[in-house]
């Protein structure tokens, strides 16, 4: 728990730090909190999605080393369990590069 | 995401068409982006698909409609024995899906499968790109479905269909939690056919970057794993399509058992 205070404590003191921004010249309004944003996103969905996808796999792997011969019945559940964890960090993709991309131009 | 040139540019009609949307309405997505994004490779990418198909079809059907060589397989792997395997696959998922009365719908996921698979492998062909990573014809291929199931299930069920969403039990007392269970349902209703789009529309666009990435750094040999990274999610994902169609189908239209068990 320490340290997730230690990791949330540095993004606290953006986002309470914001005045300090708009000093930067851009003649867009929070033209850097967009570009933050994108990131930010993109990174929460990759570690959301990996380690999802990691207890898919884990368990699929434990199916299959449990019961060989069951592999072809475990792959096609375990194969449609990855692509629907993927495709919420896709749509997280989504927002990063289509929305916040070209509003940020 | 910027210009999108491809070899289907190279169409006739492409340019005046680009030019008279661009005129016209400013973007050809779905949802508008924040910068004036104008893209028409997905209508010639469409068209492009309808013509491989329907050539391929009728080599496959002069295959299939003559005795002999209906029953042999055939030697090497042609375009028979690629409609062969790819149906047979398709029409082994609906089985274990829907169950005993899955032919009725076969025609339609067929060639939708047909049709994704199609249009993914092709954006996989350098300088090419796939006609599903528009929004637009994804949205179409997950409205297709969403009016499909509830085709369907309105055949099936009747009005069944719609008090199933507001009283799932079956009970008397079940109807007092109907206006609060009915919009839940009727979200996760319409959710349906909007995230089949953009999940694969998402998907395809995310494919073609990495391999844009990639190929951008050294264009020669390192590019191939992302090519057959890029195979295997066309495959994924029209499998995962045409996995969850039948499910909502199942879901929506089931016959087999009795009405009263869900």
């Amino acid at each position: 728990m320490n340290r997730l205070n230690a990791l949330l404590a540095p993004i606290a003191v953006f986002l309470v730090a914001n005045p300090a921004f708009a000093q930067e010249g851009s003649t867009k309004e929070h033209y850097g909190m967009y570009a933050i944003a994108a990131a930010l996103a993109i990174g929460l969905a990759a570690i959301g999605g990996t380690l999802g996808q990691g207890r898919a796999a884990a368990a699929a792997l434990e199916g299959i080393a449990r019961n060989p011969s069951a592999s072809d019945k475990v792959f096609t559940p375990f194969i449609l369990g990855l692509a629907l964890i993927e495709s919420l960090v896709l749509m997280a993709f989504l927002v990063a590069a289509g929305f916040l991309g070209p509003i940020g131009k | 995401m910027d210009h999108h040139t491809s070899w289907l540019s190279f169409l006739p009609g492409y340019s005046s068409l680009l030019e008279a949307m661009q005129h016209n309405f400013n973007s050809t997505t779905v949802i508008p982006a924040g910068g004036s994004i104008t893209t028409v490779h997905h209508v010639y990418a469409a068209l492009v698909v309808l013509l491989i198909l329907v050539v391929t079809s009728l080599i496959a059907r002069a295959r299939f409609s003559k005795l002999e060589t209906a029953v042999m397989p055939p030697r090497t792997f042609g375009v028979a024995a690629f409609f062969e395997l790819f149906i047979e696959t398709v029409i082994k998922q609906m089985a274990t899906i829907i169950g005993p009365s899955y032919k009725r719908y076969v025609p339609f996921i067929g060639t939708l499968a047909l049709f994704i698979f199609v249009s993914n492998v092709m954006g996989l062909i350098p300088g090419m790109l796939p006609g599903t990573d528009n929004l637009n014809t994804t949205f179409a291929c997950g409205i297709l479905v969403f009016l499909y199931f509830n085709f369907h299930g309105l055949r099936a069920h009747g009005i069944g269909h719609i008090t199933h969403l507001m009283n799932p039990v079956g009970t008397w007392w079940g109807w007092f939690l109907a206006p609060l269970l009915f919009p839940i349902e009727a979200v996760g209703l319409i959710v349906r056919p909007i995230t089949l789009g953009i999940r694969l529309a998402a998907n395809m666009v995310g494919d073609h970057a990495v391999l844009l990435a990639f190929a951008g750094i050294i264009p020669l040999i390192v590019p191939l794993p992302f090519y057959v990274l890029g195979f295997l999610i066309c495959l994924i994902q029209t499998a995962v399509f045409v996995i969850l169609s039948c499910v909502y189908i199942s879901l929506h239209a089931s016959e087999a058992e009795g009405h009263a068990a869900h």
